[in-house]
């Protein structure tokens, strides 16, 4: 798979990284474990040394996960916190050092301040908002639409939750930090971090359920 | 699945593993409309790494913030000094840039009144050695500084221009001060057979 793991020894090959976002338009895209350290299909490294192919395919192995953690945050303004974010991403990487979920983490970070320097500027609370189906509306064709009205729903259950369990699931299974990575973006201790999405996971799981039964 | 609130399951769900199918989109591969600013991306990505101007401003920010700082730094340094010169001649009851200078002068009234010292008519001719100086290192070294307009980077500037007026009210407060030292500070307006 492209995206590799964090973890020195995945157990199965479904559990090397929350986020696939590869598989689709990505496919093709030459990567391989950033913890190989080979320059040639290192996405990181490559991007570190300059390369612009490299930062191509390291920009579509984060940012699709940035840009749903980002919707959550401040909805449709997402794609325009997101360019502020790479741009301060791409200011600063030089001085960067770290692995790929460092990286991930990284970028979850400055996304997040660029998105409560955002809601406070429009004068928001930050909490979660609720979503339109603005991706199912710039789809080109009836799959693709299906496919990202899928995705916003989700996203749209996810924004249902106090902000504080939002993020834990969504930098968890969303981002693809680990808890810790996801508790220094926000600040916090990676036990806060777990308990945080698993109360999110649960209450999904009960609200489906009584949508269902 | 099993019950996603069973919390191996949440563990699972939170590594990697299956979600619940309303969610299993959140892992979705990255939409075509998710990736439009990818060439922005990449057009920011570009400039950052060109050599000239475009990759300098960040690098000259931080001098720049640095540099400020160093000045901030400096005249709180100096402001610093320039007290510390004026405490520290109150309590040796000497100014220290003079004291290279004392020993050649057999002057009887140097340590008889030695805050008065610099200001003395016949003691003029030594001053400028330790005072003048400080007048133009001051603007050349650091322009813009206004901070640098009391103490001038070796600090002794101050204390020696307001060496003698704080030495000379000195002695007559002082036995005031020993009789109830807490008096004026506290509350100068209630005296204690007032109460």
């Amino acid at each position: 798979m492209v995206v590799a793991s964090r973890r020195p020894s995945p157990p199965e090959p479904g559990d090397e990284g929350p986020l696939r976002p590869a598989a689709g338009p990505l496919a093709g895209v030459p990567n391989g474990d950033p913890l190989a350290g080979a320059p040639v299909g290192d996405p990181l490294a490559g991007a570190l040394a300059g390369d612009e192919e490299s930062f191509r395919a390291l920009y579509r192995l984060v940012h699709p996960g940035l840009l749903r953690y980002l919707r959550v945050l401040v909805g449709t303004d997402a794609d325009d916190v997101a360019s502020e974010t790479w741009l301060q991403v791409c200011r600063d990487l030089p001085s960067f050092t770290g692995d790929l979920a460092g990286f991930r983490a990284w970028c979850a970070t400055v996304g997040r301040h660029r998105a409560l320097d955002h809601l406070r500027r429009t004068r928001r609370r930050p909490e979660t908002v609720a979503l339109d189906l603005d991706l199912a509306d710039r789809a080109d064709t009836a799959a693709e639409a299906t496919d990202a009205i899928d995705t916003e729903r989700a996203l749209a259950l996810i924004a249902t939750l106090p902000r504080d369990q939002a993020e834990a699931v969504l930098l968890r299974v969303v981002v693809g930090l680990d808890a810790a990575g996801a508790g220094q973006v926000l600040g916090k201790r990676a036990g806060a971090v777990r308990m945080a999405a698993f109360r999110g996971l649960r209450r999904l799981a009960e609200t489906l359920e009584r949508r269902h039964g | 699945m099993a019950d996603p609130r069973d919390d191996a399951a949440l563990d699972r769900m939170l590594d990697g593993g299956p979600l619940p199918p309303a969610l299993a989109a959140l892992r979705a591969p990255a939409h075509p409309a998710e990736l439009r600013g990818e060439e922005a991306a990449v057009a920011a990505f570009r400039a950052a790494r060109e050599p000239g101007p475009v990759a300098t401003p960040a690098a000259a920010r931080r001098a720049r913030i640095v540099g400020r700082a160093l000045a901030v730094k400096l005249a709180v340094a100096g402001a610093v000094l320039a007290g510390g010169g004026l405490a520290v001649a109150a309590a040796t009851g000497t100014l220290p840039v003079q004291s290279p200078v004392r020993p050649a002068t057999t002057d009887p009234t140097g340590p008889a009144r030695p805050g008065g010292v610099v200001n003395e008519p016949g003691r003029a001719p030594h001053a400028p050695a330790g005072v003048t100086p400080p007048a133009t290192p001051g603007p050349t070294t650091h322009g813009p500084g206004n901070g640098h307009s009391n103490g001038n980077g070796n600090g002794w500037g101050r204390g020696h221009g307001s060496g003698k007026p704080s030495k000379d009210p000195k002695p007559t407060k002082e036995p005031k001060a020993s009789k109830e030292p807490k008096g004026p500070k506290d509350k100068p307006t209630v005296p204690p057979g007032q109460s």
